[in-house]
């Protein structure tokens, strides 16, 4: 038999729908006849169920994660950030490990680089809240969320005491529902070790836009979770839409709820990638064709949350969730093999298996092939579930062990702080380099001697970023987040030559609490970056460059 | 003025000039500081005697803007950042020999005749509840 030549199939996105759609191409290809590139920001697959578990510390983060390389043998996997993709050319552009632009031609392109997390959703929920929606969010968040209990445990003053120990949780689908649970669940279950803390200083809101929890789910479900949680401490706030995030809590129409710690579960837009896509959309998403292939393209094919895929079986679009996502990943890669062997594709049909959440406390509400179950049995069922949907055996004993030890002994409250050594010193960059990329942890503060950086935000109507300001010698940047310890609400990007002295967290905040003076400075810094930042935006630039110094000049005299 | 001036004669000149500050140089032509009215303020606020030289109580090295640069962008993050009100402007940096100054109200004066302020600025606040 005559073999075909070698194909380049290449998979974008190692989510549950991509990482399937690869695992299937590779048990259906052989080497000889096909080259799989998958390209993922991370090197692993995030179990993402799994990340309100790695919150809680139910779970350890290792276990919420699984290396793509080991995951899929036979797979060239990158890491490579993919900018775009020309579907006339069959080419995709990617920005190389040196930051140059590269491309790569394919022979099909699977394109399954799911949602980002958009905070912006809501005005301060960049500046103040945690996302959860990779295992570094997960992270920051548990290593928090300890910290607020350790300082708790040594606060003298009540108010403030139960102002630490105050969690909100926005959002009352699958994600935020199990965060609260988990979130309540570590602090209630860890007070025996803090003795200082009494029950009633600890406060778990759930905030909900709608008047039930988890829409997805049969009422009498719902009604469920709700009671149990209630019982279990977690305050609800149900038709309460958030109207702004500030760094004391979050406000509401009709009130304000403070607290030290926000969780946004809610919010997130299409990758830039796809946004860049020129092919029809329906709301953002990719529309496909029911094979899922791009309309009107042979050889692009998109599934998963990027994906508007009508499935066959009821008609509708599927969810974006990752139980859809994997069905869809294996069916598209099912269908490449078939267009490969000349023969004809078959359109995505899938009937739901069902839904399970997690709420806490041992319990969970499940519905699954027409059985609704709750409580201890349907937890115990929800752990067994994703315990074999975990994609290696190596994975599911190590979870398993987590979970079997975590009956029996109390979860790990140790605190991990991931500083490196610190020192101050001098660092060097040459125009369009990124010294800060929005979204990553905070970990230095920047002076700046020589040269001037730009602050770049993205959001959802400018995904590659605008320039919101321009900074240049003696000014600095980095503070904000070290200060309210939260994400990069922005990248900072050199603009000309750069030098600037690096100042690590610790050093920083030594300096910051102990010298009044520069508390004072950054202090107001923030408070103008905040609020002033209209007076530098890409229009006020623009007309500045239009401007030549000399039309301003006021000659000396001898006495001004 | 001189960086050997003294408070004293500061302060008439302040009296006799409709000037909120003063350049300083030692030799006429180079840039050693500025003198405004906050500087002169804040040192008789402390009680800083009448015969101190000006050079104690200045703001010296100022930030400023070479003759030669052509982009403002670095200008108005100095008058953002800092809160400066006026900018020196000299031939180059290396010989600080003054040129003049720029304000920062003629500058906003000229941009806003071109950008727009964002709606939020010029709304009128939504009163809650």
């Amino acid at each position: 038999m005559r073999r075909m030549p070698k194909k380049r199939i290449v998979i974008i996105g190692g989510g549950f729908g991509g990482v399937k759609c690869a695992r299937t191409l590779r048990a259906r290809l052989r080497n000889g006849d096909a080259e799989l590139v998958l390209f993922n920001k991370e090197n692993h697959l995030v179990f993402s169920p799994l990340l309100a578990d790695a919150v809680g510390s139910s779970l350890s983060l290792d276990d919420v994660i699984v290396p793509l390389r080991q995951l899929l043998p036979g797979v060239q996997c990158r890491t490579e950030e993919v900018r775009g993709i020309d579907l006339a050319a069959s080419r995709l552009e990617f920005e190389g490990h040196d930051g140059l632009p590269r491309s790569l031609d394919y022979d099909h392109v699977v394109i399954a680089c799911g949602n980002i997390s958009n905070l912006n959703v809501v005005p301060g929920m960049a500046d103040h809240a945690f996302p959860l929606k990779t295992v570094g969010d997960a992270a920051v968040l548990r290593t928090h969320i300890l910290s607020q209990m350790e300082k708790a445990a040594v606060c003298d003053d009540p108010a403030r005491r139960r102002w630490y120990l105050s969690f909100n949780v926005v959002g009352g689908g699958y994600s935020g529902v199990e965060t609260a649970g988990e979130i309540n669940d570590l602090v209630r279950s860890s007070l025996r070790f803090y003795s200082y803390i009494r029950e009633d200083d600890v406060t778990v809101t759930l905030i909900h836009s709608r008047a039930e929890l988890l829409p997805e789910i049969s009422p009498q479900l719902r009604e469920f979770a709700r009671v149990k949680m209630e019982k279990a401490g977690v305050t609800m706030k149900l038709n309460a839409r958030v109207q702004l995030a500030t760094g004391e809590g979050v406000g509401l129409k009709d009130g304000f709820v403070p607290g030290g710690t926000i969780v946004c579960t809610i919010g997130s837009t299409i990758a830039p990638v796809v946004e860049r896509l020129d092919s029809p959309k329906e709301k953002g998403r990719l529309l496909t064709g029911p094979d899922m292939r791009l309309q009107g393209r042979a050889n692009a094919w998109a599934l998963g949350d990027c994906a508007c895929i009508i499935n066959a079986h009821d008609g509708q679009p599927s969810p974006p969730t990752g139980q859809f996502a994997e069905r869809q990943g294996r069916q598209c890669a099912e269908n490449v093999v078939r267009v490969l062997a000349g023969e004809p594709t078959r359109p995505f049909s899938f009937k739901v298996l069902g839904q399970l959440c997690s709420i806490g406390g041992h319990s969970a509400v499940a519905e699954m092939l027409g059985f609704r179950l709750s409580g201890f049995f349907a937890w115990f069922t929800w752990r067994g579930v994703y315990l074999f949907k975990l994609p290696s055996w190596s994975r599911r004993v190590q979870v398993g062990f987590d979970w079997a030890w975590l009956l029996i002994f109390p979860r790990d409250l140790s605190c991990i702080k991931t500083d490196v050594t610190e020192r101050v010193s001098h660092a060097h960059y040459v125009p369009g380099d990124y010294i800060i990329k929005q979204g990553e942890p905070p970990s230095r503060f920047y002076v700046i001697e020589h040269g001037e950086v730009e602050i770049v935000r993205t959001s959802p109507e400018k995904p590659d970023g605008e320039a919101i300001a321009t900074l240049g010698p003696g000014n600095f940047f980095g503070e904000q987040s070290l200060i309210n310890n939260r994400p990069r609400s922005a990248s900072v990007r050199a603009r000309t030559p750069l030098q600037v002295v690096v100042m690590g967290r610790n050093v920083f905040g030594t300096i910051a609490k102990s010298l009044a003076p520069l508390r004072e400075i950054l202090t107001a810094a923030i408070t103008r970056r905040t609020a002033g930042t209209w007076q530098e935006r890409p229009a006020v630039l623009a007309a500045l460059r239009g401007f030549s110094l000399k039309e301003f000049i006021e000659q000396r005299r001898s006495r001004c | 003025m001189k960086t050997t001036d003294s408070l004293y004669d500061t302060s008439h000149q302040f009296a006799r000039h409709p000037s909120d500050f003063f350049y300083v140089s030692a030799d006429g032509a180079r840039l050693d500081g500025l003198i405004t009215l906050t500087d002169f303020l804040r040192a008789q606020g402390k009680g800083v005697p009448p015969e101190t030289p000006l050079a104690l109580f200045m703001t010296k090295d100022p930030a400023m803007l070479a003759a030669m640069d052509t982009v403002l962008i670095a200008s108005s993050s100095s008058f953002r950042e800092h809160g400066y009100k006026v900018l020196p402007v000299v031939v180059d940096k290396a010989s600080r020999r003054i040129v003049g100054i720029i304000r920062v109200r003629k500058l906003i004066a000229r941009i806003l005749a071109v950008v727009p302020p964002p709606t939020g600025l010029t709304n009128r606040p939504q009163m809650s509840g």
